[in-house]
């Protein structure tokens, strides 16, 4: 599969989350979220690293939807690890900050 | 004294290449609708692209009846009006084009790029947020257009994003930059 493909199914899988979260189905929600990080982790995986943009928005989905799914160990992994990575975009890294913050 | 450009609301799947030509065509229609209620045409449409004003006509075709009748739903009429103009007014201000429909909880309606950009990936896109406004006067659209920065600000997705608002009675089309 292709970048693209594993994102679109994270954004599939992240919207069907929110809606179980909507609705109050909170344990339906969290592993919804953590089957979205996981595929936006496989879309890094799949991603050219000179893609720098396309790189920030996909580190920073995996990182909040760890966070989403109460995965806070492998929030923190992806942002720590991914803030060191000297190419990403400043708005990637910026939240990824923000995101340590509320961890 | 230079001519004012022509807001590009017609055959605009020809250089949008995430519309099809139904749903382009189904967009135009729905902002002649809008611009129905309230103007004939051609009319003069003042754009504020982050503070820098300029203007441009909009021309349209009156719809008939049963057009008309077809779009009856205001909010259905108002939000697919909307997309036609502000992804028009994106493409006069900024020279960019829709590339994809953005996924429902993304914060966004439409991802926008340059043309020519690839599909693949999201290197040259920008996320655009748009919304309508029928009879409210140009304050309501610029508040408006702060409440959809926000959601932009509250999206799934965190790639840089602008936010559009129409006024079909103001005749303002807003847009900006979520500040990152």
């Amino acid at each position: 599969m292709s970048w693209i493909e594993h994102h679109e199914r994270s954004e599939r899988l992240a919207s069907q989350a929110e809606v179980a979260a909507r609705e109050g189905r909170r344990d339906e929600a969290q592993a919804l979220y953590a089957r979205a990080a996981d595929a936006e982790e496989n879309a890094i995986a799949d991603l050219d690293r000179s893609k720098a943009r396309t790189l920030g928005v996909s580190v920073v989905s995996a990182a909040s939807l760890h966070y989403k799914a109460n995965r806070l160990a492998r929030a923190e992994s992806v942002a720590v690890r991914w803030l060191g990575f000297e190419a990403l975009p400043a708005f990637a890294k910026d939240q990824l900050r923000l995101l340590l913050q509320s961890i | 004294m230079p001519t004012k450009p022509t807001l590009p609301i017609r055959d605009m799947a020809q250089r949008h290449t995430g519309l099809t030509r139904p749903l382009a065509d189904s967009y135009a229609e729905a902002a002649g609708v809008c611009l129905d209620r309230h103007h004939r045409p051609p009319t003069d449409f003042d754009l504020d692209r982050s503070g820098m004003r300029s203007g441009a006509a909009v021309a349209w075709q009156p719809p008939d009846t049963r057009t008309r009748g077809a779009w009856a739903n205001e909010t259905d009429a108002t939000e697919a009006g909307a997309s036609a103009c502000a992804l028009a007014a994106v493409e006069l201000t900024d020279g960019l084009v829709a590339v994809r429909r953005a996924e429902t909880g993304t914060g966004a309606d439409d991802y926008v790029a340059p043309p020519g950009a690839s599909p693949d990936d999201l290197e040259d896109c920008l996320r655009l947020e748009v919304s309508g406004v029928d009879r409210g006067p140009a304050p309501v659209v610029r508040q408006r257009l702060d409440a959809k920065l926000r959601q932009a600000a509250a999206g799934n997705s965190n790639l840089p994003a602008l936010a559009g608002v129409v006024g079909f009675k103001a005749r303002l089309i807003a847009v900006a930059e979520l500040e990152g």
